[in-house]
């Protein structure tokens, strides 16, 4: 390949893009135009990262301003899916303990007056899972319901 | 983890599960970025300091429209990139709109910011493409952006950018033809 050639494809090259073969091996044949793509190189690295205006002053404080005083408030958000798979595995645990070894133990240990407040709990535990569920997807469950009520009347 | 080694990506999470400071690590990242492309558009520090405010705020209330497929950069400079572009068309009548497409006769303010032999010469470039086509070789030249990353933000071809890219290059290269014949003489 002649010089020309050579350096009008090592200037086509896109960033970060592999130097073909055939200009790879004229570059290191012929020093001229290696030291031309040399040069070249170190002024495209001088100049990357660099603005062509600078800033005078930080504007993130302000921006900051205007970003608390947004309408839009992001929050951590699980899903209804998430929470219904969390809830059945959880129901699931507390139906499957009657036929654990574990109950059957305590059961031994503490004598039968312990299963009423044990069910207890478990109770008063799904309930608050319940009521959690709900209360972080109501927005999700009262359109739900809207739509079911929509179909029906 | 310290802020350097935290990804664009891992910040928007946490911003978008409440973490709204979080969100200042992507202004001072980008903020220089954006205000770039407002100088290219506005001409005027005023105007171009607006600008920044005005898109970090639309990235701040569209971030949980940015889907995690693409670079989250590409994402911010294409929403700057467009909101430079609806301003601008906001602004003024139709046919100013397509006049400010083409290449300006006046003296660009690239003059007197732009300090620097390669600097130089790639604003001696730019002041014969339109503003849309300097913020393409801006993109390439100091954000070390890729053709397609640049179509992708830009909408512009490929081919289109990859030859204002190639001409710029050209004439730099011609340009430190002459350095080199200097270190020849010298030698």
């Amino acid at each position: 390949m002649k010089c020309n050639k050579v350096m009008e494809r090592y200037c086509s090259l896109d960033a970060g893009e592999n130097v073909p073969l055939g200009v790879r091996v004229h570059l290191f044949r012929c020093p001229r135009c290696s030291r031309e793509a040399q040069l070249l190189d170190q002024e495209l690295l001088r100049v990357k990262d660099t603005f062509p205006f600078q800033m005078e002053h930080d504007a993130s404080d302000a921006i900051m301003r205007h970003v608390y005083l947004s309408p839009v408030r992001y929050s951590r958000h699980v899903s209804s899916f998430k929470w219904m798979i969390t809830g059945i595995i959880l129901f699931a645990g507390m139906m499957l303990l009657p036929f654990s070894q574990s109950l059957s133990w305590l059961n031994n240990f503490y004598g039968e007056k312990f299963l009423f407040p044990l069910h207890l709990i478990m109770g008063v535990m799904i309930s608050i899972y319940a009521v959690i569920m709900v209360g972080s997807n109501l927005e999700e469950l009262k359109s739900y319901v809207d739509d079911k009520l929509d179909k029906y009347l | 983890m310290t802020v350097e080694q935290v990804t664009d990506e891992q910040v928007v999470i946490r911003v978008l599960r409440g973490d709204s400071e979080s969100f200042r690590i992507i202004v001072d990242r980008y903020q220089q970025h954006v205000y770039n492309i407002g100088m290219r558009f506005f001409h005027r520090e005023d105007d171009a300091y607006d600008f920044v405010q005005e898109v970090f705020l639309k990235v701040f209330n569209n971030l949980g429209t940015y889907r995690q497929k693409g670079k989250f950069r590409s994402w911010l400079l294409k929403l700057a990139y467009n909101h430079g572009i609806n301003v601008i068309k906001s602004s003024r009548t139709e046919p100013e709109f397509d006049e400010f497409m083409k290449p300006s006769d006046a003296p660009t303010p690239e003059r007197q910011h732009i300090k620097g032999e390669i600097e130089g010469l790639l604003s001696k470039e730019m002041e014969n493409l339109p503003v849309k086509y300097r913020v393409c070789l801006d993109l390439f030249f100091f954000a070390g952006m890729s053709f397609n990353d640049i179509s992708n933000i830009t909408d512009l071809p490929v081919n289109t950018i990859k030859s204002h890219v190639f001409r710029a290059k050209r004439q730099l290269r011609d340009a430190l033809r002459g350095t080199m014949a200097e270190e020849y003489y010298e030698m």
